[in-house]
This record gives structure tokens, C-alpha cells and sequence, in this order.
């Protein structure tokens, strides 16, 4: 069983799980790839959007301003920063849950 | 319900503008951070939607459909590998669609369909669980930029203008067609009413006054250019339309006034049984003195009636005096000289007119008996026409007495030309009538801070097993304290209280020098406070 594409736009089958040597293949299959392709891709943008923001965060939590609302602020910020950490694991376990599919699954026959 | 201010910042000692620089391009990237992460949010929400269109869109799938327990054993089918290998292929696939394992193969007698499937139920519920993370945490950058914005008043030029071309604007207009203008303004004031009546049970003017408050400086400075005849080229470059038409009208109010009530000023020193107005190190306390002062005297049986000013001596570490004058607003009383007409005479652009209305007439005289040298360092503060009288004191008597710093809350005090020596702290809210009567916005100078504030319900106090929740961002605006449940004017110095705590609270350099100053001004151990009350008579 191997993976064959992952752009999910094919009419083809993502994976070659049993030869459709003489049956037939359900739409399911490319509409299964499209989603996984998807979460995937929106995972990776996570990753990407995060890395970004954490050096913004990490210039707007170091610039001088004391005060009541300053503290909460630098708190926020950290708590944001820890929250993008913990978000970030969240969105590559989102991606594994959709990846689960593509372990090969052993072949059976009827 | 309560209600709640939100506190903006204009002039005062503001930072670098390389620093005001820094400051911005930090609340852009916080901002412009927020805005990817909410807009990622929504990715993540329309995947949750897509995955769920996706699995209705192939509806004669027996394993995507999540339908298949029925159909797919009546037709026999046998699913291949790890989800194939029970016999009892309806649960399997059903296992599927809901679960955790998503390709399989079903092979029917007469060949192989290979079939393909996610875990739907649980990304659905991780792409939700993803986008509301997003939205939080984005929805929180922007309200620290939004708070960094503030403290830093970063935009706060720009409003200025676009505030002050708005109100030429309004002007200009109200001038041209003043009819319509007064109609539409009848309208606005007729909805406001009518609106807080189908609310709240009875027409509530503060409901008027909130509608009508992006217009108020505009259509006063136009009726203003009506009254004072001033050209539509020159009212476009001037500002002090309003004081220019309160000196004409004062010109016939004073002498009116005079006849009602008599033009002999009598000020004489009181005694209160209450420490109305007690030692002060700040704006805040002198705030909350000048409310007592105001508000409660009768409630604390104090012996203090209207129109009763306290001056205060602050005994300096060098053994010099400074003072403090406290000024509440108008009273409205038959004999009293701080009545409704003196605001028209203290908003005069003529400074000896202004300095014949009774109620500055009576601060200067308690002035004079208090015992205020022209060297000692004074600072005034005052609620509505208490700061107009602040103003026009340190504008007119800059020569007799060395006002450092003037507090005004609620007063309409754009257009009085006080000097730059004396530091002002000005404190309005947005959708109060009489700050505006000055058809202008304060100026927008180092020694002139003005906090403008807006007022808005706020959300219940949420309370968890009889434990006060805080609220997320206590900052981004400060209670009302002994706020009424329905809408209310918010010329009640409260509000003025509520603001300057908000703006305070930012932890802005430009309020922060202020205070100090204020502060310093006022530096030492309080001696002694006056109580001066003034009577008009014939």
C-alpha cells in the first residue's frame, strides 16, 4: 500500500490500498484526500503563522511602559505567547489525526 | 447593568516621536498579528464546514456517509483490510465515519470499490477547537495593541484633525443652512428621546445628548458664527465662535441678570462640621474632594450650602505656601453667584467680561481673604462652570496670581487663553452637552492634557460559585461607581472620576507628568482648609 498523491484534486487514488485492477473507485476516496490535504495544509500555515507572531510577541512584550495596564499587558502577551505554543501542538495533533488514514491498512479480499 | 468609560489622551508630554515611532510599528505587529490569527480562526472554521459538506457529498457512500451499517451488509459487501476484518461490516464502517481509521477497501462479490474516509467527527470538533483558539488569542492582540494605542495616544493627532475638519465642517454647514441643521438636530434629539422612552419607560435627555454628541461642537460653533457674524472664510481658521457670541449675549444677560438678582457680591468665610474637602496628593483625591464637596455636603449634614468654594494651604518642606482651590459647578440658586447665567458671561472671548461674572468675581475675593500672595503656587480645580472659572482665572489673572495647574472636569474651556506656564488638566466626556458648548476641542499642547472619555453599558459582573470573576481586560475601561441602572447624564463628576482612573490606570507618560506636576504643585502638609461662600444681592 503506498501513497501515491496528496494534492487531493486527482482522480486518483490517494492511496493504493487494494488495485482497482477490476473494480471500481468511490468518489470517497478523492474526497477524503481533499480534506486530509487540507488540514494538513492549514497545519503547516499554523506552524508558520505562529513562528511569526511569537517574534512580534517577543518585541511588544520588551518595550518600555510601566504602569497597571502596562503589567497586564506583558501578561497577556506571555499568556498569548504560552497559548500559541500549546496551540501550535494542538494543530500538528489535528494534522496526525487526519494522516491516521494513510497508514496502510493490510489487505484483505472477499 | 452598569456603565463604564473609556479613556483617550490628547496633548501633554508625550513621548519621542522616535519613541511614539517605536511604539506604533509594536501596536501595527500586535494588531496585524491579531488580525492573522482571527483570520487563520476563520480558515480553521470554514475546514470544520468543508469537512462536513464533504462527507454529505458523497451520500451512496456507504463509508463516508457514516450510513453504511444497513446497506452495505444487505448488499454483502465485504470491507477489505484492518476495517474489513469482522464480519460485521455495518459497525465497522460506521466505526469509520465517525471514527478513527479512514480507508478502506469494500469489495463486492463482483469486484473491489476502494473507499476512502477521515475521522469527521473529531476534526470537525479539532477544527472548531482550533478556530476558537485563534479568535482568542487574536481577539486578545488586538486588544493590546488597542491598549497600547491608548496609553501612547498614538493616533491621537490624527483624531485631533479629523475631529477638528469635522467640526469646520459642521460648522461651515450649520452655518449655510441653519434651519436644516437645527431640524436634523431637533430630529436626532427627538429620537434620542424617543428611543431611551420605548427603553427605559420616560424620555431621558442624556439619551438626546449621547445621539447628538458628534455634532454638538459643529452645530454650536455654526449657531456661534450666526450670532457673533463671523465670515465663513474666517470661522473656517478660528475656534472661538461660541465665546465670541457669549459675549454678545452677555452684553444683554449681565444687566438682565442683574436685575434678577442683584450685582452686590458678598463672600464670606464658613465653617464645616465635616471634612469636606480633606488633604489631597493628587488629581484624583482633589477629584473626589471636589465631588464631596459638590454633591455631598447636604448628606453629610456639613453646614456647607451652594455656592461654597474651599481653598486649601499646603505648608511646603521649604516652609513656603502653595494652594489648592476647589470650585464646584453651577447651582442654579436665586441668590447664588455661580447661577445659569454667569457661564454665558465666563464664556466670553472679552476678558473683562469674564472677569465680572459673580462666580469668578467670588473665587477671586475668597482668593484675596484666604491670604494668596501673587508668588505662591496655586492649582485650581473645578467641576463645569467651577472649570470654566479655572480657566478664566488663570487666563485673566496670570498677572495676579501664579495659577501652576488647573483641573477641569466638564468644562468647556478650549477657547480661554490661559498660558502656557499653567499646566492644565482637562477631563470631558464625549457625549456631554456642556464640554461641548465651547464648539471646539481643547488644544493639543504640552501643557494642555485633555482625557476625553465614552461611556457605554458594561457587561454584568460574572460571578462563578460566589466568586467575583475578573474582568479580562479590566483596562480597557474603568467602572462607573454608583452608576444608575438606566442611561444618565454624564456630566455627574463621577463619570469624570471613572475617566480619569481609566486614563491613569494606562500608565501614560503624558498623564503620569501631569500628575507629577500636579502633584509637586500641591507637595507639602496641609495647614488649613477655607470654606467661602457667596451671596448675590441688590
Amino acid at each position: 500500500m503506498t501513497i501515491t498523491s496528496l494534492s487531493g484534486n486527482s482522480t486518483q487514488p490517494l492511496f493504493n490500498t487494494t488495485a482497482p485492477t477490476f473494480g471500481t473507485t468511490c468518489p470517497c476516496l478523492t474526497v477524503a484526500a481533499n480534506g486530509r490535504q487540507r488540514i494538513t495544509a492549514l497545519a503547516a500555515n499554523s506552524a508558520s503563522i505562529h513562528g511569526s507572531i511569537h517574534e512580534t510577541l517577543a518585541t511588544a512584550h520588551g518595550i518600555d511602559w510601566n504602569g497597571k495596564a502596562a503589567n497586564h499587558y506583558r501578561d497577556r502577551i506571555a499568556t498569548v505567547r504560552n497559548s500559541l505554543s500549546a496551540h501550535d501542538d494542538e494543530a500538528r495533533s489535528t494534522a496526525q489525526v487526519a494522516q491516521v488514514s494513510q497508514v496502510a491498512l493490510p489487505q484483505g479480499g472477499a | 447593568m452598569g456603565w463604564q468609560v473609556t479613556s483617550y489622551i490628547y496633548g501633554g508630554h508625550q513621548s519621542a516621536p522616535a519613541t511614539q515611532e517605536d511604539y506604533r510599528r509594536v501596536a501595527t505587529s500586535l494588531d496585524d498579528a491579531g488580525g492573522k490569527l482571527v483570520a487563520h480562526g476563520i480558515a480553521w472554521r470554514q475546514a470544520a464546514m468543508d469537512l462536513a459538506r464533504d462527507r454529505a457529498s458523497v451520500p451512496l457512500c456507504p463509508v463516508i456517509s457514516g450510513e453504511s451499517a444497513v446497506p452495505v451488509a444487505s448488499r454483502s459487501v465485504a470491507v477489505t483490510g484492518c476495517v474489513a476484518s469482522s464480519p460485521t461490516t455495518g459497525a465497522m464502517a460506521s466505526s469509520l465515519s465517525s471514527g478513527s481509521i479512514g480507508t478502506a477497501s469494500a469489495m463486492g462479490t463482483a469486484g473491489t470499490t476502494t473507499h476512502g474516509t477521515l475521522p469527521y467527527e473529531r476534526l470537525i470538533a479539532l477544527c472548531n477547537e482550533n478556530a476558537r483558539n485563534c479568535d482568542a488569542d487574536g481577539m486578545q492582540l488586538r486588544k493590546m495593541a488597542d491598549l497600547l494605542v491608548r496609553a501612547h495616544s498614538l493616533y491621537s493627532e490624527a483624531e485631533w484633525k479629523a475631529r477638528r475638519a469635522f467640526n469646520e465642517t459642521g460648522q461651515t454647514v450649520t452655518k449655510a443652512f441653519p434651519g436644516w441643521t437645527s431640524l436634523g438636530m431637533l430630529g436626532l434629539i427627538l429620537g434620542g428621546l424617543g428611543a431611551s422612552w420605548i427603553n427605559e419607560g420616560k424620555p431621558k435627555p442624556s439619551a438626546a445628548s449621547w445621539v447628538t454628541a458628534p455634532f454638538q461642537e459643529g452645530y454650536l460653533s455654526g449657531i456661534g458664527s450666526l450670532i457673533s457674524g463671523t465670515s465663513f472664510a474666517k470661522g473656517l481658521f478660528s475656534t472661538d465662535e461660541v465665546n465670541q457670541s457669549a459675549g454678545k449675549i452677555s452684553k444683554y444677560s449681565a444687566p438682565l441678570k442683574n436685575v434678577a438678582q442683584g450685582n452686590t457680591l458678598t463672600v464670606r468665610r464658613v465653617r464645616s462640621t465635616v471634612d469636606m474637602v480633606g488633604p489631597s496628593t493628587s488629581v484624583a483625591e482633589s477629584l473626589e474632594n471636589l465631588r464631596r464637596l459638590g454633591e455631598d455636603k447636604y448628606k453629610l449634614g456639613s453646614g456647607l450650602q451652594y455656592a461654597t468654594i474651599a481653598v486649601q494651604r499646603y505648608k511646603r518642606e521649604d516652609g513656603t505656601n502653595a494652594w489648592l482651590v476647589t470650585i464646584p459647578g453651577t447651582d442654579g440658586h436665586a441668590d447664588s453667584p455661580f447661577g445659569w447665567e454667569q457661564n454665558i458671561e465666563l464664556m466670553s472671548d472679552d476678558p473683562e467680561q469674564r472677569k465680572q461674572a459673580d462666580s469668578s468675581r467670588m473665587v477671586v475675593e475668597a482668593m484675596r481673604k484666604a491670604g494668596i500672595r501673587s508668588d505662591e503656587p496655586v492649582a485650581l480645580i473645578g467641576h463645569s462652570q467651577g472649570g470654566i472659572v479655572a480657566a478664566q482665572i488663570a487666563a485673566d489673572r496670570a498677572d495676579e496670581y501664579n495659577i501652576s495647574h488647573v483641573v477641569t472636569a466638564g468644562s468647556p474651556v478650549a477657547n480661554h487663553p490661559i498660558p502656557e506656564k499653567t499646566w492644565v488638566t482637562s477631563i470631558e466626556m464625549n457625549d456631554e452637552l456642556v464640554a461641548a458648548l465651547d464648539g471646539a476641542q481643547n488644544p493639543q499642547t504640552e501643557n494642555w492634557l485633555t482625557v476625553r472619555a465614552t461611556v457605554e453599558p458594561s457587561a454584568p459582573q460574572v460571578v462563578e460559585d460566589g466568586v467575583i470573576i475578573p474582568r479580562s481586560n479590566p483596562y480597557a475601561a474603568a467602572q462607573v461607581p454608583t452608576a444608575s441602572e438606566g442611561q444618565e447624564l454624564s456630566h455627574w463628576l463621577k463619570y469624570h472620576q471613572a475617566a480619569y482612573q481609566n486614563a491613569s490606570d494606562l500608565g501614560s507618560p503624558a498623564v503620569e507628568k501631569h500628575e507629577r506636576h500636579f502633584a509637586g504643585v500641591i507637595d507639602g502638609k496641609l495647614r488649613e482648609t477655607l470654606y467661602y461662600e457667596g451671596r448675590m444681592s441688590y
